[in-house]
């Protein structure tokens, strides 16, 4: 009889969840338009699925397994576990493109390479975990530059300043830099280009939200993590007007009187750092008077560590090349600029073939 | 459409019992038909049009020999045709997959081979003319597409003509396949987790442990797949009136290496002694002839895996051992406690797994000179222990789960709690279930 039972509510539960789901999560009509989507639409929306994750982040914690989809679950949030994807030939060849770009241009060239949270939190991840040794990486990449470029040290910076209380360098349910880790990132590239930093105290600080849960819960879950806290830091008594000029991926332009746009904050939060993803922005800081501009080739991380330099230049822009078009690359004026500068992730750099874009430009 | 997805438990399989109970009697294997053509089709469209060619070939065959009588020296002609043209196509789509890295369309291997078997049955008279239908939901249900159970006329035919319903057997399928998704999410994926971190450890560092970690794990991954998609499709036969056979027996607990053939891919030995070593007259030759036999019976099985000359080397290397134990092995297992004879076949089967897991015969040979001791490399390293440490709960379940111990425990539990024992069932599968969705995830 209990097998029946059992048999019965199996058979059930496969017909009363979907219709459940269903009912609760209405899809829209494209959900439906490949089996795909279908797919998506189920695993995103799948009733008690936010609780489904924490049965399984439970179970594998009470397993001793702080390992989840390469994320690690720590008492500082949680940290992705980063390997290049293809061991070392796309680094080298991005290498030599910064050096080729900066042999073949008269202009200073800098370049900084970003670490990720796993390797400046390396000390609260699972005793003998594998970590990819991101110091060594990034030493090599700027051994292979020096004399040619000039390559600023940010591991040592974040790994000596990181603190789990005080000091918030990366998002704990993201993997992207805070605004403080912009910060720390700025400092050692202005000390390193002679720009006299600006301290932190003459900064003040906004938070903007406080329960951001990055993309990293979609493995761990929201329950057990603290949610993030996304502040802005502007500089007291600021007497320069910005304008923010921000292309996105598709083209289109949209300007902005200031480098923390909250129009869309409620739909994309980090929309609040220089506009969102985009393909590239023209940041023009009146009142400076500094004479310099900046062109900034660099990924995400850039939008964090942007309105710090801001301090500095009458005009910083920002190429994303992951998401520029090659036509329009080609189009750039070196001439316009004093200083160039690479600011990118150590994924990117170790990953993606964008930045040898740069061997286009003229 | 992915068997291991949500689409197919919450949107496919509902949808399939749904209408599948509502039609009438006659209509239930057309629809079984395509269900499978449906399912498959999803998954690939043009590896599905294969499918329905081959077998439409082979059916002609059928219908050639039907036509000729099977006395006719065409029907002979006729079924060595089929058996060649099946057979060569699955060698030489398995070269290319080797020399030019295109992909095996899935399920080729199952739907030839049971196609061929019936070709065969037919020729010899052990089997009757069926209708394409019944033809096509034999060779391509889409249950046993991934891997299995291979199944034969005799034993399959029955269920389909008179399918048997009753709410019991429809949940025991619902059952068998749930536990066989566990299978898959929560053992084979884990264990495949610790093997892919071994085999990225470079050949040269690979400690000691490492290298044990690695086999162990590489047996676990192909035993728990293998197994759970077996599960799975016996599970979705039961829910829908079919019998398949089952296809392991506990293969790690053998007391011998050729009781090991007997107890991992069943159907697959047993194809193979119904359709090859049959036709080489099993063991009626000399000690000549039977080694012979027994050496490709087992280089077969192991071909089952891909065409490659390390699956070849497994079948090979187990062969050897099965010729030892049929020839001269038997009065000395006799007198061998069955606990060492369990050992020893443990040991040789794990080491045959260095070789089935292998990329090539010296990379094998590298990791079993590692694995006892013969080379200078340290015996453990941060990754190891990392692995051991972090995945301890999956290795012991592997463990437990790979032997008959669950199940004699069960037993136990059954006969001394009877009541008790079918509520914590019902609690333990709810359980499995959940845990299983929540890792899909």
């Amino acid at each position: 009889m209990l097998k029946r039972i059992l048999s019965l509510f199996l058979i059930v539960m496969l017909a009363v969840v979907p219709a459940a789901t269903l009912w609760v999560n209405p899809p829209q009509p494209e959900d439906f338009s490949s089996l795909q989507k279908i797919e998506h639409y189920l695993r995103d929306n799948l009733i008690f699925g936010e609780e489904l994750k924490e049965v399984a982040a439970e179970v594998l914690l009470q397993s001793g397994q702080k390992e989840l989809d390469n994320i690690f679950y720590t008492k500082d949030g949680l940290l992705e576990n980063y390997w290049p994807a293809r061991k070392d030939a796309v680094r080298s060849a991005n290498t030599k493109s910064v050096i080729s770009f900066a042999q073949n241009h008269d202009i200073p060239v800098g370049v900084v390479v970003i670490p990720t949270a796993a390797a400046i939190k390396q000390k609260l991840v699972p005793d003998n975990a594998p970590l990819y040794n991101q110091k060594e990486a990034i030493s090599d990449i700027y051994h292979e530059m020096t004399g040619k470029v000039t390559a600023t040290d940010v591991y040592s910076t974040l790994y000596q300043n990181y603190d789990v209380n005080t000091e918030y360098l990366y998002y704990r349910t993201g993997s992207g830099l805070t605004s403080l880790g912009g910060y720390r990132v700025y400092e050692a590239i202005a000390e390193r280009l002679r720009l006299a930093p600006l301290p932190l105290n003459r900064y003040s600080k906004e938070y903007l939200i406080h329960d951001y849960y990055g993309e990293l819960t979609d493995s761990w879950g929201k329950n057990r993590v603290v949610g993030d806290i996304l502040a802005v830091y502007r500089v007291t008594n600021d007497q320069n007007s910005y304008y923010l000029q921000v292309s996105d991926v598709q083209g289109k332009t949209t300007g902005y009187e200031t480098m923390y746009p909250l129009e869309n904050m409620k739909e994309d939060p980090f929309s609040i750092y220089m506009g969102g993803e985009c393909a590239g922005f023209d940041l023009t800081v009146t009142g400076n008077n500094k004479g310099r501009s900046l062109l900034i080739f660099g990924d995400e991380s850039t939008r964090c560590v942007a309105p710090f330099l801001s301090q500095h230049y009458d005009r910083i822009t920002y190429c994303n090349l992951e998401n520029a078009d090659r036509n329009k690359m080609r189009n750039i004026d070196l001439e316009e600029y004093e200083q160039v500068l690479f600011l990118y992730s150590i994924e990117t750099f170790c990953d993606s073939q964008s930045i040898q874009m740069v061997d286009d430009i003229p | 459409m992915e068997l291991i997805s949500f689409s197919f438990v919450f949107v496919f399989l509902p949808a399939a019992i749904l209408i599948y109970y509502l039609l009438p009697g006659r209509f239930k294997n057309l629809f079984l038909l395509a269900l499978s053509l449906l399912f498959y089709g999803l998954l690939d469209l043009q590896a599905m049009l294969l499918m329905v060619g081959l077998l439409g070939l082979q059916y002609l065959a059928v219908l050639g020999i039907h036509r000729l009588g099977r006395e006719h020296k065409g029907s002979r002609l006729l079924c060595a045709c089929a058996a060649i043209f099946s057979v060569g196509l699955l060698v030489l789509w398995s070269a290319m997959v080797q020399i030019k890295h295109v992909a095996l369309p899935l399920g080729m291997l199952v739907y030839l081979l049971t196609g061929l078997g019936y070709v065969v049955d037919f020729y010899r008279g052990e089997a009757e003319l069926e209708s394409p239908i019944h033809f096509g939901v034999m060779c391509c249900f889409f249950g046993k597409l991934y891997a299995g159970p291979l199944v034969e006329y005799q034993e399959f035919m029955p269920g389909l003509k008179e399918h048997d319903f009753s709410l019991t057997l429809m949940g025991e399928g619902v059952l068998q396949f749930v536990q066989g998704l566990a299978k898959k999410v929560l053992l084979a994926d884990q264990a495949t987790v610790i093997y892919t971190a071994m085999s990225a450890i470079p050949q040269a560092q690979l400690p000691v442990l490492g290298a044990w970690l690695k086999v162990f794990c590489a047996a676990f991954t192909t035993y728990f797949t293998l197994s759970a998609y077996c599960d799975m499709a016996v599970g979705l036969g039961q829910i829908f009136g079919l019998q398949l056979p089952h296809n392991f027996a506990y293969p790690f607990q053998s007391r011998t290496v050729t009781d090991f053939f007997a107890r991992f891919n069943i159907t697959v030995t047993r194809y193979i002694r119904r359709y090859v070593y049959r036709f080489l007259g099993y063991d009626s030759g000399g000690r000549l002839s039977n080694s012979f036999n027994l050496m490709l019976t087992a280089m077969l099985a192991g071909l089952w895996f891909g065409i490659r000359l390390s699956t070849l080397a497994w079948g090979m290397f187990l062969g050897v051992f099965m010729i030892i134990e049929v020839l001269w092995g038997h009065k000395l297992f006799d007198s061998i406690p069955p606990f060492f004879l369990r050992i020893y076949a443990f040991a040789v089967v794990l080491l045959s797994f260095s070789l089935l897991s292998a990329n090539s015969i010296s990379q094998a040979f590298n990791t079993v000179l590692v694995m006892i001791g013969l080379t200078e490399h340290a015996f453990t390293n941060e990754t190891v222990q990392y692995m051991l440490v972090s995945r301890a709960v999956v290795l012991v379940a592997c463990v437990v789960f790979s032997t008959s111990i669950y199940h004699k425990v069960d037993g136990w539990f059954r006969q001394k709690y009877p009541s008790l024992s079918k509520a914590a069932a019902v609690v333990l599968n709810t359980m499995l279930l959940v845990l299983t969705l929540a890792a899909m995830l």
